[in-house]
Order: C-alpha cells, then structure tokens, then sequence
C-alpha cells in the first residue's frame, strides 16, 4: 500500500527548477531513504511531502502529490491538518525554549487538546514512543534545552508523534549527532516503522542501507532510481547511482 | 575524490596480486608436470617448496581484502570485487596445493610412463591449466564470456580424465608389474581435474562478481 | 628542520603591539572614569538637597518651597501613558514588518525611515506635537499630548529593538512550529514572542529612557505644570511637567542649581532601578 504518491512533480525557485518531474510511491509502513548529493532536490522534495516549502520565496509548484489519495496542493487542503497527519523532524534537534512537557504538549494543545489528563497521557505516549520517557520522567518540567543532543532529537520525534501522524519526514536526522546517539535514533527509526511510515533524508550511505527498505536516489533534481534498498545497494540498476553509492561523485 | 582515488588505487593493488598469485599457481602446475616427466626430483622439489610462497601471497590478499572492507565499507561492484577476490584465492590456492601434490608424487616414481600416456596427460595438464589462467583472466577483464568459455572446457578436462583413467586400466591389466605407477598416475590426473574444477569454481565467483548471480542464484 | 619559536615578532612589532593595548586600555579607563565622575558629582551636589519634604509636597510660591511630588508623579504618567500606545504599536509594526510583510521594497522603506527618525533631535518633535496635538487636535498642554508627542519619538526605537529581537528567533524555531501545523500567528504568539522577549524588554527599557531623559519635547507639549493630580484620567488633560522639564525650569528659569541636581540625582536613581528591575524581570522570564 502506498501512503504518498507523487506524479511529475515539478518545482522551480524562482526560475531556478529544483525538482525535475518526480514520480515516486512511498509505502505505507517503511523507511524510505532518499539519497543523493547536496542540492540535488532531496530535503526538497520531503519538504514538499508536508508542503514545508509552501513559505519560500518564489516557489511555483505544478503536478500532484497525493496522501492517501488527496492531493495535498487541492484548494480545499488545510495545511495545518496536513502537516498534524505528515509531521517533521528537522536536522539540527530544534526543541522550542520551554519545558520538556510543555514542547510535547504544544502540538496537541495547538490541535484543540487541552484537557490536563489528556495532555499528561500523550505527553508520556508520545516520550515512550520516542524512546525518552525513561530518561526525562523525573524531569518533564525542565527546560528542554538542558538535554543532550541526541535526547533533545528525540524529543523532536516525540514532539511530532504527539499528534499522531502517519507519516514522518526526517530531514538527516543524525547529521548533527554523536555515533552513539545517531545509533538510538536508527534503532528507534527501525522501531517506528511499526507504525509510521518514515522517509528520511540523509548522507550517510551507510544509514541508508543499514535503516532504510526503500531507497531513492536523486540527482539534480530528478528521482534517477528507487528500489529496494538492498538492490540499490548492490545492483543498482542506474550507472550514476553506482558512481555516487560507491563515492565516485558527490 | 582523494578517497575514492585510494580506494581505486586499492583495488587496482588486488588485482594486480590476484594476477600475480594466478601466475604463480599456473607457474606451479607447469614446472610439476615438467618435473614429474623429466623425473626431476630437484625441480619437484622447487615445487613443493614454492607452495608456501603461494600460501602467503593468499594471507596476504586476504589481509588486503578484509581492510578495505573494513576501511572502504564497500557497496554494489566494490563489494563484489572484494568478495570475490577472497573466495577466489581459495580456490587459487587449492590449486597450488595440486601442483605440490603431483611434485610430491613425481618424486616417488622412477620410470618413464609410456609416450601415448605421457602425451595424453600433458595435453590434459595443458587445459587444466589453461583453464586457471583464463579464469583469472576472466576476472581482470572483466569478461563474462570468458568465463563462461572456461566452464565448459571443464568437460574437456574431464573427458581427458575418464579418458586416461581407461588407458591407465587397461595398463595395469598389460604391465600388472607396472601398478603403482600407474596407481600414481592415476592420482596426478584426479588432481589435474580437481584443478579443473577449481577453476571452474573461480569462473562462477566471476560471474557473482559481474552479475551478482552465483550458481543461477542471486546472492547480491 | 629546528624551528626557533622564541624570538617571532621583532621588537618594534611588540613595542607596537604593547602601545595599541595600552591604548585601549587608557580608552576603557577614560570611559568608565568620566561615568563615574558624572554620577558621583551629580549625587555629590544633588543627594544633600532631597529630603522626605521635597520628595513628598508641591511646590508653593506663597511659602516659597520647593516639592518635586507632582512632577514625579507627572513623570510616571507620562512614562506610563507613552508605553501604553508604544508598546503594542511599536510591536506590532515590527511584527508586521518581520513577519508579514511581503513587499521587500516597501520594509526597507519603513526601515530606512524608521532608523532616520530615531537620529531627528527632540526639540522638532516638541514642535510638531505642538502643532499636532495641542492645536490640530485641540488637546492643550496636557500630559495626553506630551504623551502622544513621545510615543511618536520612542516608536522607531521600540520597532527598531523589537525587529532586533524578532530576528534573533533561530530559523528552527519556526520551522518546529510551523511543522506541527501552527498557524503563523499562533507560531508568533506561542513561540516568537515568548522567545523574544528579552530583546522587546530592553526596547522597553530604552524607551522609558528616553521618556524620563526627555524635556525639550515636552515643554511645549506637555507644559511645565507643578499641581498635583491624583487622578490619571484628570491629569491627562492637564499640563504636567515632568522632573526632566522641572530640572530645566528651576535651573534654567529661577537659577536653582541645587534644586536642578537633586532632581538630577533623583532621575539618575530612578533610571539605575528601572534597568535593574528590567534586569531582574528578563531573568525571571527566562528561567525555562
């Protein structure tokens, strides 16, 4: 089942074209990791999946990208009820200034929730789901800028899954973390997928084939090849996906 | 890329000493043969003792391969060429231990064999042989039809095998005096088709490397 | 190769070296000196002067005594009624300029004009709020048209600081909330403003420094009234003079130099606890 499909997706910055005609389906339930060198139309491209890039200057985007089968570009779309069902994790971890349960608890609180139970009971879903509740319980009312890096991103994750989207865009969300802590992003990744569909970008060729069952390489801004990752990884069909997988450019 | 330019250079590195182990090997078998029909006990000898420098030059390609693998983290062709490389030198290296193994034998036998048998085995040495080096050969070039032309010469060595294995029966039935050698001959020839057989192994790992495909199986 | 590393720079590089540090350091010292003398002087001829009387009556001619009550409460009322309009206003402007406003050319303009009128000298504002409030509207010398005359003057510096603030909000911030589905003003209400807060404060802060500091704008707006109005509403329409515009009357007008620096001694006090009270409010807010 596929979750997103996008179809000649085109997108221009000003005059300048970012994204070449994409077409690309997203599976429901899986990691799909998009790769490719810097600017080739990848942190694009997830962004466009919850039309992040709606705010930038100058952006003109024509074809279709559907989310269970509504095209998120139709009029009649609220961006805010998009972005709740398609939620995002940004690269550096970005925790707002306030308190570890006051960031989990904005996104519900901003959805309409505001009862104390209610928010209490997601708070502590939503830090579990995020691998953090363990390590913050006793510390919910502390700023949340006091954390490490890697519990600060985790605690993006959880901040995202607290309004309960299905989808997670993931913009190299291990880039700006220590080995140890990229790892229990990774293993929490692989234990999200149970059940959210996750799409990542990243840089980390190994991330991609250690995490990912898609993979989609981009390539100035066109999708040059999507497959399993497994055969991306060792029989890519594309002569160029060969030549950047294996660090002949990029 | 500086990287991947080292890693290129690597690589090139392992070819050039798969190659060089090929030759060796085929070296070996050559001057086996040549040291069990001329009865040259000091050449045979030479053989036995060059197996050890075979020996090495495989530890020393398996040391190359398991760092780039650990430095270079390959994926896609990388990855098949180093993989392929260390299940190769195995099979390289079961053939040198053949060419010992006829110089070992070589040294036990006294007499002349006679010219037919003698003729027949060392065409049956020459595409044993011939088979090893165009396996590796099929490796450096990349060359699947290479390869695949070398599995099926496989058949010629073992024609060669039942062949002489029936001229060897039918002497030791003529010259019941003459049965040990030809009981040694007989073991020279099984070695010379295990040769066969190991370069066929090393086309097959060619074809993995070019393909991804072992044995008609997708194992990357 | 042995490499010498102990004699790297010549002599008369470090001699110069040596002189531009020392330079700096005489600068700093100068600096800090001539702060400290002009407080010190100011509480020197001005700190004998005040007492519980002069800080608690008016001014009576017929007794001939001198009580600066009304003119501190005046100040208070003027500071209170200036950031009461510039404060949202100025804030608002900034947050539209920062936040909304998509024309580039048209931000700029207001920048560029913004930055110009925080350079114009107060006395022009004195005249023009002159002819805007107290004769166009009809206003009088109150403390309403002072007031109005000083909104005009501090809101390029409430904009300017406020945008400052508004600027140093990371990028991530934004996206964050943005990401969650946040409208943008709920962004701006629950994230930007909270986060800049510190910024928009010392705006404030600099604002009722120019608001207590200020007497040329206001002599002609605001008047240099010394009855005392308890109530706020009443003493809007009434002429009110300020301890600023009270300093400049008494040593300008009557020649009393010791009035002028208790008063200066008073305004010098009073600034030194809105800063640290500022001070303390930005930590308080900022503990999470």
């Amino acid at each position: 089942m596929d979750i997103i499909t996008a179809k000649n997706l085109h997108l221009h910055y000003g005059t300048f074209p970012a994204l070449k005609g994409i077409d690309m389906n997203i599976p429901e339930r899986e990691i799909t990791a998009l790769i490719g060198p810097s600017g080739c139309g990848k942190s694009t491209f997830l962004k466009t999946l919850n039309r992040m890039n709606d705010t930038v200057r100058g952006v003109k985007i024509t074809g279709e990208v559907k989310f269970h089968d509504q095209n998120i570009f139709a009029s009649d779309v609220d961006v805010t009820l998009l972005r709740k069902n398609v939620g995002m994790v940004f690269q550096k971890p970005n925790p707002f200034p306030m308190s570890i349960y006051d960031n989990v608890a904005y996104g519900p609180k901003l959805h309409g929730s505001h009862k104390k139970n209610e928010l209490n009971e997601i708070v502590e879903r939503s830090l579990r789901g995020a691998a953090l509740w363990e390590e913050v319980k006793d510390r919910l009312k502390k700023s949340a800028l006091g954390l490490s890096g890697g519990q600060q991103q985790r605690l993006c994750i959880a901040r995202a899954l607290s309004v309960s989207p299905d989808v997670l865009l993931m913009d190299e969300p291990t880039s700006a973390l220590d080995p140890a802590s990229t790892m229990k992003i990774e293993e929490l990744m692989s234990e999200l997928k149970n059940d959210y569909t996750v799409v990542t970008v990243t840089h980390n060729m190994q991330q991609a084939a250690r995490i990912s069952d898609k993979t989609a390489f981009f390539l100035v801004g066109e999708l040059v090849e999507m497959g399993e990752t497994s055969d991306i990884f060792s029989m890519p069909k594309d002569k160029r996906t060969e030549d950047y997988i294996t660090g002949r450019f990029g | 890329m500086n990287n991947r330019k080292n890693f290129d250079m690597d690589l090139e590195e392992l070819s050039e000493a798969l190659v060089r182990m090929g030759a060796q090997v085929t070296d070996a078998i050559d001057r086996a043969m040549r040291a069990l029909f001329t009865r040259d006990r000091e050449l045979a000898h030479e053989v036995i003792k060059g197996d050890n420098l075979i020996d090495e030059e495989e530890r020393s390609i398996e040391q190359q391969c398991l760092h780039l693998l650990l430095r270079q983290q390959p994926v896609a062709r990388d990855l098949r060429v180093i993989s392929t490389a260390i299940k190769m030198i195995t099979d390289i290296e079961r053939i040198g231990d053949h060419a010992a193994d006829i110089s070992e034998i070589s040294l036990h036998i006294e007499r002349a064999a006679p010219p037919e048998l003698e003729k027949s085995i060392m065409e049956m040495a020459k595409a044993a042989c011939g088979m090893a080096s165009d396996a590796i050969k099929a490796y450096v070039n990349e060359d699947l039809a290479l390869a695949a032309e070398t599995c099926l010469v496989d058949d010629v060595v073992d024609g060669y095998f039942v062949k002489i294995r029936e001229m060897l029966a039918l002497h030791m039935q003529t010259e019941p005096g003459q049965m040990e050698e030809a009981i040694d001959y007989l073991m020279v020839i099984k070695y010379l088709e295990r040769v066969g057989d190991h370069a066929e192994n090393i086309c097959e790992w060619v074809e993995f490397y070019l393909t991804g495909i072992h044995k008609n199986e997708k194992i990357l | 190769m042995k490499q010498d590393i102990t004699k790297g720079l010549s002599g008369k590089r470090r001699a110069y070296s040596g002189v531009m540090r020392g330079l700096a350091y005489l600068c700093a010292g100068i600096t800090v000196a001539l702060i400290v003398f002009v407080i010190a002087y100011i509480f020197y001829r001005g700190l004998g002067h005040i007492s519980w009387e002069f800080l608690t009556t008016t001014r009576s001619v017929l007794n001939d005594t001198i009580g600066i009550l009304p003119n501190i409460i005046n100040t208070l009322y003027i500071i209170f009624t200036t950031l009461i309009i510039a404060l949202p206003l100025g804030i608002g402007a900034a947050i539209y300029l920062n936040e909304y406003a998509e024309n580039r050319a048209f931000v700029r303009i207001i920048e560029f004009a913004t930055e110009t009128l925080t350079g114009i000298p107060s006395i022009i504002y004195g005249l023009f709020g002159y002819l805007l409030f107290r004769q166009g509207l009809g206003l009088g010398t109150s403390i309403l048209a002072g007031s109005l005359t000083l909104v005009i003057m501090v809101l390029p510096t409430v904009v300017r600081t406020t945008q400052e603030a508004l600027r140093t909000v990371p990028l991530a911030y934004r996206e964050g909330a943005l990401g969650l589905g946040a409208t943008k003003w709920y962004m701006i209400r629950t994230i930007i403003l909270p986060s800049s807060l510190d910024g928009i404060i010392g705006g404030a802060i600099l604002a009722v420094g120019r608001v207590v500091g200020e007497s040329a704008a206001l002599i002609f707006t605001a008047g240099t009234g010394y009855a005392l109005v308890t109530n706020y509403v009443q003493a809007l329409g009434t002429s009110g003079g300020s301890l600023s515009v009270a300093l400049y009357v008494y040593v300008y007008e009557q020649g009393k130099f010791d009035v002028g620096f208790a008063i200066a001694a008073i305004l010098v006090i009073i600034v030194l606890l809105i800063n640290f009270a500022a001070k303390f409010a930005q930590k308080r807010l900022k503990r999470i």
